[in-house]
């Protein structure tokens, strides 16, 4: 296939597993967005009448934390549905001729849907707070094709693992709570005092699409202002598609045998 | 040729077999060959457009690995496979159906991953719908439907978007006698105008009667491949090896003579011949268990019974008579018991599933007259 006539069929099929997602339930499409709210409203609740959270550098405890959650809600579904997209969907791998490695992809594709509805709704958030829009806002638009291409290269390595091996599906599940904490997503990064770790926390490809969100609509800073990390972030990008190209090689054809 | 649709050239299938899931972990890490299960080992074949193959073997024989080759879910080790056309497979019940999607929606997922243009799935659509006939559950999800259900409607979208080749696992075994039929009368109607099909089953008299051609697998070796006859006549031989089974209608008796008249059922022998080999009646003393020969008869293939039998069976058993007429004053004083004894050819000794005539009569009776010698079947 033509890298166009791949990308018509991702879109076709991600639409088509999204509308699938909430066909059985009577309330549908309300519960891709029930369960963002609810978890934004929790934390809400705990750190900011809670544990009285003052707000971040002058902005609203709620503003910030959605600027970090947002994002989040999309990287973490799409970290664990896209490491199961091969394993969990044996019928496409062993019943039929499927283009197996785009399984994962899907995935990545099918959760945008929900997550470009949620960046809208955040972006009225910070209106109704009386924040007006300005140029660094269309810096989402790069963070957000960011976090689908980090998606996509990660989700292809770690579909294939899952494939192979069993225990690799365990270390992904358990590694999921350790990236939402380890992730400056409810903590500000700023609080860690030494320069050093923070730069090297800063690494974490999700923490700079997190960071992103929020230099965007918070703190007005360019997509160029921290070249390291945005050097950092692509080159990892870069490493995991060769990684992906390369165990999609050696095991691609064992899928139908593996499973 | 032109018309060539398939064509299997040296193919090899090797699994991966790993101990446990530590050994499959250290995969990832290493370059180390795993040790390997031999599915398959060199089969060759060339199909033509409008052949159906059909696969022999006992389970574990490599039938379902080849099918899966063939349409491509899973890759030979060594060897090729060419095909030309469209291919549709029905491998183990499954065709790629997801169990949360409704039948309706899963016929539409079906055609958009083939890639077929959407006025030609709505065409057909209501076409599959008629054929799988599964009424008002073509509306909920596939997973509340029975094994028979699921059948008909896979069967019916895999058969009604009429691909060039259609590979068949075992799915006609589920579906109903009259689903069996319909489905074959619309495979026939395909295989006219030019569609390959390749059925894997147990029922080999479905293979029979619906195949050209015979594939026969024996432990990962093609055996055999040719023309269905003659691979399902040598797979029926060497599975069940000579058999006879032999059946009494008439019984005349007077003092001196009593005259034996029934059919013998054959199984595993060649077709052309009219000589079976031989039969030998043994009247057997019921006290002293001593053998005495009293008749021996050609086995002749009886030849108005085979417009009797229907074709279904004639490559399975053949059918013959049998006329004996025993001499009781050959017999010394004494009660005996008569045993029926076939001998092939090469005078091997034919098993019998029943070996006395007395169960093929179906009773036990008193046949002589003469107060001397008593019989007894």
């Amino acid at each position: 296939m033509k890298v166009f006539e791949k990308l018509k069929f991702i879109l076709d099929l991600s639409w088509t597993e999204y509308k699938r997602e909430f066909a059985n339930t009577g309330l549908g499409v309300f519960w891709a967005f029930f369960k963002p709210f609810l978890t934004i409203a929790i934390f809400w609740f705990v750190f900011s009448i809670g544990l009285k959270s003052a707000p971040v550098e002058g902005v609203p405890f709620i503003l910030w934390l959605i600027a970090g959650n947002i994002p989040w809600f999309y990287l973490g579904e799409v970290y664990v549905d896209g490491a199961m997209a091969i394993r969990t969907q044996q019928h496409l791998v062993k019943k039929i001729v499927f283009p197996t490695e785009l399984l994962s992809t899907i995935k990545v594709f099918k959760s945008l849907y929900t997550n470009i509805f949620l960046i809208v709704i955040m972006l009225l958030f910070f209106m109704i707070y009386g924040y007006q829009p300005n140029l660094y806002w269309l810096q989402i638009i790069y963070y957000t094709i960011a976090s689908v291409v980090f998606m996509t290269v990660l989700s292809r390595v770690t579909s294939v693992l899952v494939v192979v091996s069993a225990d690799i599906g365990q270390l992904v599940m358990a590694l999921s709570q350790f990236l939402f904490w380890l992730t400056p997503i409810i903590w500000n990064i700023e609080i860690v005092s030494n320069s050093t770790l923070q730069f090297i926390l800063g690494l974490n490809p999700f923490a700079y699409i997190v960071q992103g969100f929020r230099d965007s609509m918070i703190y007005q800073q360019g997509i160029f202002t921290d070249i390291g990390h945005l050097v950092a972030f692509w080159a990892i990008c870069g490493g995991l598609w060769l990684l992906g190209n390369r165990l999609m090689k050696k095991f691609k054809a064992d899928f139908s045998d593996m499973i | 040729m032109n018309d060539i649709s398939m064509q299997i050239t040296h193919v090899d299938k090797a699994y991966k077999v790993y101990d446990n899931e530590r050994e499959r972990l250290k995969s990832l890490f290493t370059n180390k060959e795993p040790k390997t299960f031999q599915a398959l080992t060199d089969v060759n074949f060339t199909l033509h457009r409008g052949e159906v193959l059909g696969i022999l073997g006992h389970n574990g024989a490599g039938k379902s690995t080849l099918l899966k080759l063939i349409s491509g879910v899973s890759q030979p080790t060594h060897g090729e496979i060419e095909v030309k056309g469209r291919m549709a497979s029905l491998l183990e019940l499954g065709v790629g159906f997801d169990p949360n999607l409704t039948g309706i929606e899963n016929i539409a997922f079906y055609a958009k991953i083939n890639g077929f243009p959407k006025e030609y799935i709505e065409e057909k659509q209501q076409e599959i719908i008629d054929f799988a006939d599964i009424g008002e559950f073509i509306y909920t999800p596939v997973k509340t439907y029975s094994s028979g259900m699921f059948a008909r409607l896979a069967f019916s979208t895999t058969l009604l978007f009429e691909p060039d080749i259609l590979l068949v696992d075992e799915i006609l075994s589920v579906g109903d006698s009259r689903f069996q039929l319909k489905s074959f009368k619309k495979m026939m109607e395909y295989k006219e105008r030019g569609t390959t099909i390749i059925l894997v089953s147990h029922s080999i008299d479905s293979i029979y009667n619906f195949c050209d051609k015979g594939l026969w697998l024996d432990h990962g070796q093609q055996k055999m491949f040719g023309d269905i006859r003659e691979v399902v006549f040598q797979y029926e031989k060497f599975m069940e090896g000579q058999k006879m089974m032999a059946s009494i209608d008439q019984i005349h008796a007077d003092e001196e003579n009593l005259i034996l008249h029934g059919w013998a059922f054959l199984t595993g022998f060649e077709m052309p011949t009219n000589d079976y080999g031989r039969m030998e009646i043994h009247a057997v003393e019921m006290e002293t268990h001593e053998h005495i020969v009293v008749q021996a008869n050609n086995v002749e293939r009886a030849d108005i019974s085979k417009n009797m039998y229907i074709n279904k069976y004639d490559y399975n058993y053949d059918y013959c008579g049998f006329n004996t007429h025993i001499l009781m004053s050959n017999l010394p004083k004494g009660t005996y018991l008569l045993e029926a004894h076939f001998f092939n050819q090469n005078n091997e000794k034919i098993p019998c599933e029943e070996n006395t005539l007395k169960a093929f009569a179906g009773f036990s009776k008193n046949v002589s007259k003469n107060p001397d010698v008593k019989i007894y079947l």
